[in-house]
C-alpha cells in the first residue's frame, strides 16, 4: 500500500492552512466592518442630538459620553469663527474606532 | 507463514487521543467564537439598518414641519402613553404642498405591533388617509420638549426644540432631536 510522500502532506496542510487563515480574516474582516457601521450609525445620532442641543438650547455636550445602541459614543464639541460666522461643530467617536464622524452647523 | 504486524503502543495512542482532545476541543472554542461574533455582526447590521432609514424619515418630517397650518399634536393614553401624533408637514409623499401626517401604532390584542405613517390632504373633509408601515420594531414612542432641567412631556409643539425617544421591542432606546422650524 503506497502512502503519501511527506512533500504531498506538506503541501496539503499548506493548503488547508491558507483556507483557514483566509477564512479567519474574512470572518474578523466582517465582523469589525459591521462594528464600524454600528459605531457610525450611533455617533451620527448623538453628535445630531448634541449638535441640535448646543445650538438650540445653548446645551453643552463637551466630553460626553452616551450609550447608544449597545455603543458608547464619545463626543466632542468646539466653535469656530469662519469669516465671522460662528459655526458648531461635533465630533463624535467611539472607544474602539475614535472619531467616525463629524458635523457642522452654523447659526 | 503467520505475517507480523506492528501496532500502535499504548503510550502513543494515548498521545493520539490527547492531542486529538485538544484540537478538538480548540477547534471547537474558534468556531464557537466565530459563530457567536458572526451572529452578533448579523445583529449589529439589523439595528443600524433599521436606525437609519427611521432617522432619516423623522428628519424630513419633522424638519419640513410647517406649523402655520397647526401645530404638532400628541394624542396620550389613559396611562400618559403616545398613543399618537400628527403635524403638518410639507415633507408629502402622496401629496403636493403641504399634507397632514400622523404617526400612529397598529394595536392586535392590545399590543402594538406596527408603527405606521399615515398622510392626509390640506382641506381633506373625508377623513381619508393614506397609510403606509414604517416598523415593527417600534412598540411605544416618547415626545418631549425642552424644559429648565430636561425634557417634560409634550402635549402640542410649534416650533423649537423637539426630542422623539423610540423605544425597540428588544428594551433598546433611541432619542432623536429634530427642531421644529415653526
Amino acid at each position: 500500500m503506497k502512502g503519501f510522500t511527506l512533500i504531498e502532506v506538506l503541501i496539503a496542510t499548506a493548503i488547508a492552512g491558507l483556507a483557514f487563515g483566509a477564512f479567519v480574516v474574512l470572518a474578523t474582516t466582517a465582523a469589525k466592518t459591521a462594528d464600524q457601521v454600528a459605531g457610525t450609525v450611533a455617533a451620527t445620532v448623538a453628535a445630531h442630538n448634541c449638535l441640535n442641543e448646543a445650538v438650540y438650547l445653548n446645551r453643552s455636550c463637551q466630553g460626553k459620553e452616551e450609550e447608544l445602541l449597545n455603543q458608547k459614543v464619545e463626543l466632542n464639541q468646539d466653535f469656530q469663527e469662519v469669516m465671522g460666522v460662528r459655526v458648531v461643530k461635533v465630533e463624535g467617536g467611539t472607544p474602539n474606532w475614535g472619531k467616525l464622524v463629524e458635523l457642522y452647523e452654523v447659526r | 507463514m503467520r505475517s507480523v504486524r506492528k501496532g500502535l503502543t499504548l503510550l502513543e495512542l494515548l498521545l493520539v487521543v490527547a492531542l486529538s482532545a485538544v484540537v478538538v476541543s480548540l477547534t471547537y472554542a474558534f468556531f464557537n467564537a466565530t459563530e457567536r461574533t458572526g451572529k452578533e455582526a448579523v445583529k449589529t447590521v439589523e439595528a443600524s439598518n433599521e436606525v437609519t432609514p427611521l432617522f432619516v424619515l423623522l428628519l424630513r418630517d419633522l424638519e419640513s414641519a410647517n406649523s402655520k397650518y397647526g401645530p404638532l399634536r400628541v394624542r396620550r393614553g389613559p396611562e400618559g402613553e403616545v398613543d399618537s401624533f400628527q403635524f403638518y408637514t410639507e415633507n408629502c409623499y402622496c401629496f403636493k404642498g403641504v399634507c397632514k401626517v400622523k404617526y400612529w401604532f397598529l394595536n392586535r390584542e392590545g399590543k402594538p405591533v406596527l408603527l405606521l405613517r399615515s398622510e392626509q390632504r390640506l382641506n381633506d373633509i373625508n377623513g381619508n388617509w393614506i397609510d403606509s408601515p414604517v416598523t415593527t420594531k417600534v412598540d411605544s414612542l416618547e415626545l418631549l420638549i425642552p424644559s429648565a432641567d430636561g425634557y417634560k412631556e409634550c402635549r402640542f409643539a410649534k416650533e423649537g426644540l423637539i426630542k422623539v425617544v423610540l423605544k425597540f421591542k428588544n428594551g433598546e432606546e433611541l432619542p432623536l432631536t429634530f427642531n421644529l422650524r415653526g
